[in-house]
């Protein structure tokens, strides 16, 4: 069973223990506003375009073995009906305006990039970081590719968003290592609005995990979004799932920030980019001192 | 003791590092007038060589101009300026580049010689439409590097060097013909020319092609260069401190006299060096005197107290055996000054710094005569000092090539001590943070080993990500064990310091290493075109041996075969080369002063030019590269001999042709996928295999001076000088495009750091004595808390035991090095690494510049 891939990231030292190497699966249940990965969100292979790098040279348009591309008006237009995401465009590109996001892979092909930086997982106390789009979503790869890397002896971390149905609660929490739980909002109203789903089933799947895995196991990790969820009042509401769930350790927060731009641009949604605008430090402080106050360790991923 | 305070003490050595950045070097003619005055007098003597080479010496010791400057802690300038380069014009390296390009109208002459013989060369050979063709791919390809423009030695944007008009003409009239067709630069050239080296169409070429008016290097093949110099090392520093060069000079006597019966060359010897050691002892008592003299003429409370403790240790040492730490510091730099005066650009480093001065420090620190601050301070004054004895009046037809101060004198720091235990100690830690702070850009070499302590690591992690790049790390896990491979007892291997950029060797004991270099991708095309050779100018015939025609080879095999014999060839006239320029400085420039200070010269009775030395070898230097090279040949077996897509007649001339109009085949080129350098197996494999043939070909040889030809890997800026002016090759490379550098991967795609690393790693470096590996970081990288700095020193250990031998980080975002091109000042003190040294990024021609840029920038994953 192949799974849909759209990037590995090596050397990653910011998601998780040790030197890991990031394995970024495709396709995503929510839409988060302030998404750092935009191009993560649908499933399937899509083709990339920044206008903005375009020379207008029609290269692209000569390659395209479907003729689905044409200028107008110095940019490319992709008729999407007639596009079968070869990526014959992006490869002519001399501007590497066009690009292919995703591809198929198979089991054995990730598990292998990943085993090949093992020494540097071994002497740091690293592994696999499995990260999206939301891994959960393409569930026979994952637990294929879980197997596979179990029996390597790799350490397996996954980033979740929480959407994932319970009956998987039984199988992740028996084969993968560590957590990286992502809380965005409380209000389940709020949290439909800015990720277009509510998160009952999020804080169900939070509370079911941390029974089954401690927390140890399970690190709680906050997008900052300047106006969403930046508040005390939220760090407040934070503070009490987390005391609901009996968690013990540290939270970590990833500051919001602007670069995420292009990436919106390139996969043809920059007029739905939303500035969130600057995070101060004095915000930070004060949302971590409710944390601390709780008695949780806060990390800064700035 | 020292200054009042930290504050005054960095203001000062910032003061100075400003000043050595800013200030134009000037051209001294004073010891190259001393030293042809002594020489001509002596020429109807019958002093013999070694003698009248000393006398000619200690004249320039006897009559220079010392500068003591007001920023001055240690005393000592190689010239009578503040930042200035003294010319050794017996040598005469840089004797064209005074002779052509002080003038313009030298230099359009020089320009119009050269066109001139283009023109005679073109249309002989290849006649009026061959010449025309040239023009309209030279114009193709951009503006031509090889010529010297019409900017002046004292004019030129990169490396300028200012001359006073009396000095110049001194220079032009009486010394430069006195020494043309005599200095051992131009005999050199000279034998080379009329030897038969040159293989087949490569003399009428050679004579063709426009020459670069210093004669650093020479051009034996298209395949082979070698240098000219005498040979980099490093002095033994510990004698003279530990004795007094009083005492060492009384041990030269004694030897004469207990060798009054012996022939005549080793009495010759014996005496060449005592006038030497006189030499040496006149610098110093002639430096304490010009200390004085300051003293005398200086009112300033505060400041005669400092040149009145200056004059006391400089009357002191290096004469006397060195007691404080300061007396060490400057009695070493005392006597590499004199040495560097009348050896400039032969480049010695300073070995084991951490280690030879570390009984001065530790004997300091017990009776409480020193603070850790104000050692750091005079650390810091050295490193920055060492610097500008570095520097190098190039031609401007290297112009854009070209830079500054090299920062080619490394320290070396860490490692085993003489049992294997680690030998990391304070004065390591001392140094590192002196490096940091004072800015210079004298290379620091950290060896490290299994057991490196982590707090070592962890020191290179936050300096390299505060932005000093003059750190480069060497494995001695691996590197003791290549200098015991090639004869190095256990106790000189463990003992290896780093000299020239990246090269090992054993401080006080090897007699110099000059270098020849293998063009890898050059000898490559020649084994394609079956012993023939391609140039940007057409191409040329019988420059390598007939190895056959590739069309007609069965399998893959059969080519590595072809160019191993290819290679084999290269390397013999490289050697041939390499014994012819070592015999000419054997019999004609005897280095005395340098052999007072190696282990053997004295016991065997032996100049270091004739091999007295305890160990000598000659390295040849692999570059351009083993990244291309590889991928060529990897391209080749995938297309050619898997796939069948094309011919090799049709792939060369798609590589005459630089591709255009062979888009597709082009195209296929670009799409084989994993490279050397991506961690790929199968290429990691072919890599090694090609690696390892290119190594044993070394090993069959041996050198005039009776040692190893070791390999060695580091190509500084010639991966880009030489792109210049060479064609495309089966990489896809493009023509006049740069090389990979030293042995970096070149076509990197995703596999990140991890990948490169791994890919660098797989290769067995067993015999090489010196690889510069480049990698360039951006700050995250490594970050800022220990949480990941751990990590990162982590990938270093991990890298090093995967069998890795060298790291040289370069930690700048691409941002930050386009902003320190539109804005230099700003910038002043960002350090890259370049080929195997350091140097300012602003120091640097634009083309070199876009060439770090370019380089790979590995960020961490956010």
């Amino acid at each position: 069973m192949p799974g849909i891939i759209f990037d590995i990231q090596r050397y990653a030292v910011y998601d998780g223990p040790g030197i890991r190497t990031l394995v970024f699966f495709k396709g995503c249940p929510l839409r988060c506003a302030w998404c750092h990965n935009p191009e993560s969100w649908r499933r399937e292979p899509e083709m990339g375009y920044l206008a903005d790098k375009c020379l207008a040279c029609g290269q692209c348009v000569n390659a395209c073995p479907q003729k689905a591309l044409t200028l107008n008006d110095g940019r490319v237009v992709r008729n999407k009906e007639l596009c079968t995401v070869c990526g014959a465009c992006a490869e002519v590109c001399p501007q590497k305006a066009m690009e292919k996001i995703g591809w198929s892979a198979t089991v054995d092909e990730i598990a292998a990039a990943v085993a090949a930086d093992k020494p540097f997982y071994d002497n740091s106390g690293g592994g696999v970081t499995l990260s999206g789009g939301e891994p959960t979503g393409q569930p026979d790869f994952l637990f294929g590719l879980i197997e596979k890397l179990r029996a390597a002896h790799i350490h397996i971390a996954m980033e979740t968003c929480g959407c994932f149905s319970a009956k998987m609660l039984d199988q992740l929490s028996r084969t993968v290592d560590l957590f990286l739980f992502d809380i965005k909002k409380i209000s389940t109203d709020e949290h439909r609005r800015w990720t277009g789903l509510g998160n009952e089933l999020i804080r169900d799947n939070f509370l079911a995990l941390h029974r089954q895995v401690g927390s140890a196991r399970l690190l709680p990790r906050i997008p900052l979004i300047p106006t969403v969820n930046d508040d005390p009042a939220e760090a407040e509401a934070i503070v009490a799932l987390l005391q609901q769930a009996r968690y013990e350790g540290e939270v970590h927060l990833m500051p919001y920030n602007r670069l995420a731009k292009t990436k919106w641009a390139k996969v043809g949604r920059g007029d739905d980019f939303h500035d969130f605008g600057e995070l101060s430090e004095e915000t930070i402080v004060r949302f971590t001192a409710v944390l601390a106050a709780a008695g949780y360790a806060v990390v800064c991923n700035r | 003791m020292m200054s009042p305070s930290t504050a005054s003490a960095d203001e000062r050595i910032s003061r100075m590092r400003r000043r050595y950045q800013t200030e134009m070097p000037r051209i001294s003619v004073e010891r190259a007038r001393l030293y042809t005055e002594k020489w001509r007098e002596l020429e109807s003597s019958d002093s013999p060589l070694p003698v009248r080479t000393a006398l000619a010496m200690k004249h320039v010791y006897e009559y220079m101009t010392h500068h003591i400057d007001p920023d001055d802690r240690l005393a000592g300038a190689w010239t009578e300026f503040f930042l200035g380069f003294p010319i050794d014009i017996e040598r005469g390296l840089f004797n064209g580049v005074f002779e052509h390009e002080l003038d313009k109208h030298k230099m359009l002459r020089f320009q119009l010689k050269s066109y001139w013989n283009f023109l005679l060369y073109m249309l002989r050979r290849r006649g009026l439409r061959g010449l025309w063709r040239n023009v309209q791919m030279q114009r193709r390809l951009g503006p031509t590097p090889v010529n010297i423009g019409l900017k002046t030695l004292p004019e030129r944007e990169v490396n300028p060097f200012s001359i006073d008009p009396p000095a110049k003409r001194e220079l032009q009239r009486n010394l430069l013909p006195y020494w043309k067709g005599r200095c051992i630069a131009d005999v050199v050239a000279d034998e080379i020319t009329h030897s038969d080296l040159f293989g087949g169409d490569m003399a009428d070429f050679a004579a063709a092609v426009p020459t670069i008016p210093t004669k650093q290097a020479l051009i034996i093949s298209l395949g082979a260069s070698i240098a000219t110099y005498q040979g980099h090392l490093v002095l033994d520093h510990e004698k003279p401190l530990r004795q007094g060069l009083l005492a060492m000079r009384e041990e030269v006597r004694d030897l004469i006299k207990a060798n009054a019966e012996a022939p005549a060359e080793e009495r010759n010897f014996l005496r060449s060096v005592e006038i030497g050691l006189d030499g040496l002892i006149l610098f110093a008592e002639r430096l304490a005197d010009a200390v004085e003299a300051e003293l005398q003429r200086t009112n300033d409370f505060a400041r005669r107290e400092i040149l009145t403790m200056m004059l006391a240790v400089c009357r002191k040492v290096p004469l006397h055996p060195a007691e404080t730490f300061h007396e060490a510091v400057q009695a070493l730099w005392t006597l590499r000054t004199a040495v560097e005066v009348a050896h400039p650009t032969n480049v010695h480093s300073y070995g084991r710094l951490d280690q030879v001065l570390l009984p001065y420090y530790r004997a300091d620190l017990d009776v409480g005569r020193i603070t850790t601050d104000q050692a750091r301070e005079l650390l810091e004054e050295l490193l920055l000092k060492i610097m500008t004895q570095n520097i190098r009046p190039e031609s401007n037809m290297l112009g854009n090539f070209y830079l500054r101060y090299e920062g080619s004198t490394p320290v070396t720091l860490g490692g085993v001590d003489a049992h294997g235990e680690d030998a990391t100690n304070e004065l390591t830690y001392l140094l590192l943070e002196a490096a940091d702070r004072s800015k210079t850009v004298t290379s620091i070499v950290v060896r490290v080993h299994q057991n490196t302590p982590e707090k070592l690591y962890l020191q290179v992690a936050d300096i390299l990500r505060r932005g000093t790049s003059n750190l480069s790390m060497m494995n001695d896990d691996l590197f003791v064990p290549a200098m015991e491979r090639h004869g190095y007892s256990p106790e000189s291997a463990r003992n290896y310091g780093i000299t020239g950029c990246t090269d090992l060797l054993a401080p006080g004991e090897t007699g110099g290493i000059s270098f020849c270099g293998l063009l890898l991708s050059r000898v490559l095309d020649i084994t394609l075109r079956n012993g023939d050779g391609q140039t940007l100018l057409g191409p040329l015939r019988n420059v390598g041996i007939r190895t056959g025609d590739p069309d007609t080879f069965e399998n893959f095999a059969q080519l590595l075969d072809a160019f191993e014999h290819q290679i084999d060839h290269m390397v013999k006239v490289n050697v041939d080369a390499s014994d012819l320029r070592d015999r000419l400085f054997a019999e004609r420039q005897p280095a005395p002063i340098l052999s007072a200070f190696i282990a053997g010269c004295l016991e065997n009775k032996k100049d270091i030019t004739r091999g007295g030395a305890r160990y000598n070898m000659t390295g040849i230097n692999m570059i351009n590269s083993v990244a291309n090279v590889v991928d060529s040949l990897y391209v080749i077996k995938k297309l050619i001999f898997e796939e069948k897509r094309f011919t090799f007649h049709e792939l060369l001339v798609a590589l005459d042709e630089d591709f255009h109009g062979h888009d597709d085949l082009l195209r296929r080129i670009k799409a084989v996928e994993g490279r050397w350098g991506n961690g790929n197996g199968e290429s990691d494999e072919l890599a090694r295999e090609v690696i390892a043939r290119l190594f044993a070909t070394c090993d069959k040889y041996r050198c005039y001076k009776g040692g190893p030809v070791a390999p060695f890997i580091n190509s500084m800026t010639s991966h880009t000088m030489d792109g210049r002016v060479s064609g495309a090759t089966p990489d896809g490379r493009r023509a006049a495009t740069p090389y990979a550098s030293s042995c970096n991967p070149y076509n990197v795609e995703r596999a990140g750091i991890t990948g490169v690393l791994r890919s660098v790693a797989a290769l067995d470096y067993r015999p090489l004595l010196g690889c510069a590996v480049n990698v360039r970081l951006h700050p995250s990288f490594i970050g800022e808390n220990e949480q990941t700095q751990k990590k990162f020193t982590s990938l270093l250990r991990t890298y090093f035991r995967m069998g890795g031998v060298q790291l040289q980080p370069t930690v700048a975002s691409a941002e930050m090095l386009r902003a320190a091109q539109r804005s230099p000042d700003d910038y002043r003190e960002l350090i890259v690494k370049v080929g195997g040294y350091s140097t300012y990024f602003v120091d640097l021609g634009r083309e070199i510049q876009n060439e770090v840029i370019a380089r790979t920038e590995h960020g961490a994953v956010e």
